[in-house]
Order: C-alpha cells, then sequence, then structure tokens
C-alpha cells in the first residue's frame, strides 16, 4: 500500500505518531548533550543516557559503546517496523546498510582483513545471505539496483584494486535506489529529505574533492545526479563566490557559504559537515508541525539514529579525554 | 404506488428525520472517537500514566452522538411515536426531516473534525502533559458548531 493513494493515509499514522511524539521526550536533546559533555565523570554521562532508554551500565571502552549503539539501532528498527503503516517508508532507511554492508565485504575480502564486526546487521537482507549471495554471486536476494551496482563495483575493484572507486559505484547506486523507494511511497517530504540528502553529500564531495586538488573527472565520478542541484553546475563552479550562489535559495544556504569559506582557506572541513547535518535536521523539524502522517515517523528515525552518531562521538571524545568545549564544537543541532 | 404514499407520508418523513439525527451525528462521534482513541492507545503504550488525560481528550467527540439522541428522542416524542399515536401531517413530517438536518450534518462533520483535533492534541500531551488545559480547548473549539447545530435544529423542532 502507498501513502496518499487512498489505501493509506495520515489518520493510519495516528498510534505511531501518538506512540513517537511520547518517545521524542527520551531523545537526546542539546541540553542532554552538553550534560553528557560537562559531566564529572563517565558515570554521570552514562546516567544522562540511562535517562533516555539506554542500559545504565557504564562501558570500559569505545568497543562497548559501540556495541551499545548497535543494539539500540536494532532495536529502533523492530520498533519503527512494528507501528508503521508502510514499512517502504522504513526501507528507504535501511538500503544503505545494505550498501554499506556490501562494501565492508568487498573491501574485507580484497585486503584479506577481519571485517566481521564493521557489518551493521539492519539492511533489507541479512549480514549472512548477503554475504552467500556475494561469495556465491547469485545475488538472488538483492533489489536489482542492489545487484548491478555489487556486480559493477566488484568488477570496478577487480579491475582498478581502488576500493575508492568501488565505494563511488556503490555511494551512487545507493542514493539512486533511496530515491526511486521514496518516490514510491508518495511522501513529498521523504522524497524532499533524501534530495536534500543527495545534495548535502555532493557539496561535501565538491568541498573535500576542491581541497585536494582533485580534477573535474574526479568529481564526475563521485557526484549523484538526481539532487535539486546539477552535477553539471557543480563541476563546472570552481569560484567560491559561484558555488556559494548554487545554494542561494536552497536549504543548504548556510552550508554553501561555509563550503565556499573552505575552498577560500577561511573555514575547516568539519565546519561543512557540520552546516549539512544541520540543515538536514532543520528539514526535519517540519514533521514537528505536523499533527499526524508519516513525517513523524520519518523525523524519530532519522533523529535516533542522529543521536547515536552524537552518543559516539560524546563518548569517544571523553575516551580520548577531549575537553567538554571541544566535544561540543563536534556535535551537531539536535531534532528535539 | 402504496410505497410513495407511504414514504411522503408524514409518519415515516418525521422518524426518518429522527434516524438521520441520530445516524448521522452517531457515526461522526464513532468516528471522532474512534480517531482519537488510536492516538489515545498510542500514548498510553509508552506512559500508562496518562491515561485520565487522554480519556479525556478522546472524549470530546462523544458529544455529537449525545447530541443526535437528543433531537432524535425529541422528535419521536413530537410525533406522539412513544404514546403508540402517531399523528403528523406530511407537511409536518417534512419539517421534523429539515429540523434534524443541522445536527445530523454538523454532527457527522464536526464529529472527524473534532477527533482529528483531539488526535493532533494527544500529541501535545504526549509531549508537555502540563499543557492538557490548553491542548483541550483546540478541539472544544470545534464543539461550538455542533452546539449551534443542535441550538437550530432544537428551535424548529419546537415550532413545528
Amino acid at each position: 500500500m502507498k501513502y496518499g493513494e487512498g489505501s493509506i493515509q495520515d489518520i493510519d499514522y495516528l498510534y505511531s505518531t501518538a506512540r513517537l511524539r511520547s518517545l521524542e521526550r527520551g531523545l537526546l536533546s542539546h541540553d542532554r548533550m552538553d550534560r553528557m559533555c560537562d559531566a564529572k565523570n563517565l558515570e554521570d554521562a552514562v546516567k544522562v543516557l540511562a535517562e533516555c532508554g539506554y542500559d545504565d551500565t557504564v562501558p570500559v571502552n569505545p568497543g562497548q559503546v559501540d556495541e551499545l549503539l548497535a543494539e539500540a539501532r536494532n532495536e529502533l528498527f523492530k520498533l519503527v517496523e512494528s507501528i508503521a503503516p508502510d514499512l517502504d517508508i522504513v526501507d528507504v532507511f535501511k538500503v544503505k546498510y545494505d550498501y554499506h554492508n556490501v562494501k565492508t565485504f568487498l573491501k574485507g575480502e580484497h585486503g584479506g582483513e577481519n571485517y566481521q564486526a564493521l557489518f551493521i546487521p539492519c539492511g533489507r537482507v541479512p549480514v549472512e545471505v548477503l554475504c552467500e549471495n556475494l561469495r556465491e554471486n547469485s545475488y538472488k536476494d538483492f533489489s536489482s539496483s542492489l545487484r548491478r551496482a555489487a556486480e559493477e563495483a566488484k568488477e570496478v575493484l577487480g579491475r582498478t584494486n581502488d576500493p575508492q572507486l568501488a565505494d563511488f559505484v556503490l555511494d551512487n547506486a545507493c542514493y539512486k535506489e533511496m530515491l526511486a523507494l521514496a518516490q514510491q511511497t508518495n511522501s513529498k517530504f521523504l522524497v524532499g529529505y533524501v534530495k536534500l540528502l543527495i545534495d548535502s553529500a555532493n557539496l561535501r564531495a565538491v568541498v573535500r574533492s576542491r581541497r585536494m586538488g582533485k580534477d573535474a573527472d574526479f568529481l564526475r565520478l563521485c557526484l549523484i545526479p538526481d539532487g535539486t542541484i546539477s552535477p553539471a553546475a557543480l563541476i563546472s563552479e570552481m569560484n567560491p563566490d559561484a558555488f556559494e550562489a548554487l545554494y542561494n535559495s536552497s536549504p543548504l544556504a548556510a552550508a554553501g557559504v561555509t563550503g565556499a569559506a573552505v575552498l577560500r582557506g577561511e573555514a575547516r572541513l568539519t565546519s561543512v559537515d557540520l552546516k549539512c547535518d544541520d540543515a538536514l535536521t532543520e528539514y526535519l523539524k517540519k514533521a514537528k508541525y505536523v499533527a499526524f502522517g508519516e513525517q513523524p515517523l520519518i523525523a524519530f528515525l532519522v533523529a535516533k539514529e542522529n543521536e547515536f552518531t552524537a552518543v559516539r562521538t560524546i563518548m569517544a571524545g571523553r575516551f580520548a579525554g577531549l575537553s567538554p568545549d571541544m566535544i561540543k564544537e563536534r556535535l551537531r543541532d539536535s531534532y528535539v | 404506488m402504496e410505497w410513495l404514499n407511504a414514504i411522503f407520508s408524514g409518519p415515516f418523513l418525521a422518524i426518518l428525520g429522527a434516524a438521520l439525527a441520530a445516524g448521522c451525528a452517531g457515526a461522526g462521534s464513532a468516528r471522532g472517537v474512534g480517531v482519537a482513541g488510536e492516538a489515545a492507545a498510542g500514548v498510553l503504550t509508552e506512559d500508562p500514566g496518562k491515561f485520565g488525560q487522554t480519556l479525556l481528550l478522546q472524549a470530546l467527540p462523544g458529544t455529537q452522538g449525545i447530541y443526535g439522541l437528543l433531537v432524535a428522542f425529541l422528535i419521536m416524542n413530537n410525533i406522539g411515536l412513544f404514546g403508540g399515536n402517531v399523528n403528523v401531517t406530511t407537511s409536518q413530517g417534512f419539517m421534523y426531516l429539515a429540523a434534524s438536518l443541522p445536527i445530523a450534518i454538523a454532527g457527522y462533520f464536526s464529529g472527524i473534525a473534532q477527533g482529528r483535533a483531539s488526535a493532533a492534541s494527544m500529541g501535545v500531551i504526549a509531549k508537555k502533559p502540563e499543557e492538557l488545559a490548553k491542548s483541550m480547548l483546540y478541539p472544544a473549539m470545534v464543539e461550538t458548531y455542533a452546539v449551534l447545530a443542535l441550538l437550530v435544529s432544537i428551535l424548529m423542532l419546537t415550532n413545528v
């Protein structure tokens, strides 16, 4: 069933929206993040996490934090799938894990390293099945896009020996499939989000590539063609002012300004990532004003994934002995 | 043509009016209470302590059904249905039917609209339980139009 075709309507999201609104109270707000950063010791920081529904066991190393977050991610997808009237919407967010797992497998096999711990078991294809399909070249459990991309990435990796080129193939296909799935759900909000995701990935890629002195051919490989700003414009605009102007009327305007500053050598590369993430969160905040519908569900899913990143950043910072201010600098805007 | 005569008979038209008042307004309330109930269940799953607050919001769209019932009773009483001696002319029958329409129509649509507003207010309660009074006001505003329709239906009935 698809949203907006008469079969699934906003009132089908009554239960899920109300339930998620309750759960939003437990999200890691900016205030809670600050408390975690400023906490005197790890125990106090974990107490804040316990308020957000996490386990209150104090981790002794970053690996344990990753385990905690992997468990929380599994729980998140289980919850969202159990209450979402349209599972296609959840699939849009699971796609990236399929592609991540294919990348992990190919790189691991190519480099001969132990890569088992790097899989994220939240994709549409279970990790064991995915590995089996890739080993046997059968791809019978893959979507057609995933199959094409996996075959091409394997071929590129075998031919060029360059994992980065294989990553470009998979990243491009991942965004394309996310957009195609989002369009099938008929949710304008979701399509807008995925397009913004593509625009922000392109913006980061352009700034990073230019800082590294890469040429237009490199950009052609890594830019994704389905955003609101065409890769052709991004490849041709070499002047920072013109680059900034491209984003003037986009939600990424602030990221564009920072990107131009990075190109001029006036700002750090990480500040672009931060502005892009903040723009995405700003877009999601529109869901706060929707009484019920798919928007709050999408926003909750992304907010929770952002929360995992924030928890990892804070805990890694604390383990590394960084000052609270240094950790706070790295944190993104919060949905709540 | 006996059935045509039966349809245009005063008693039938008056009873049709009573049926529409109770049926349409009741259907509106049923949908409204159902919509609000689904949202209430969502809040309750995570926070069972909010049972009282959510029940209050869920009950709001239930009033249209009561108004419809009231108008239906008035019509049935006026035409003497309870006494077993129904004596209504065709013209009076049409008047009863017309008098039932305000609460039938406004009751149906306001019930659904109030249910949606109540469900939206559940979201407020979920996040900010201290704002119950304010969040109740929004769905309560919809009630105005159900009350106005009830008033018009009653005024019409008393003058048939």
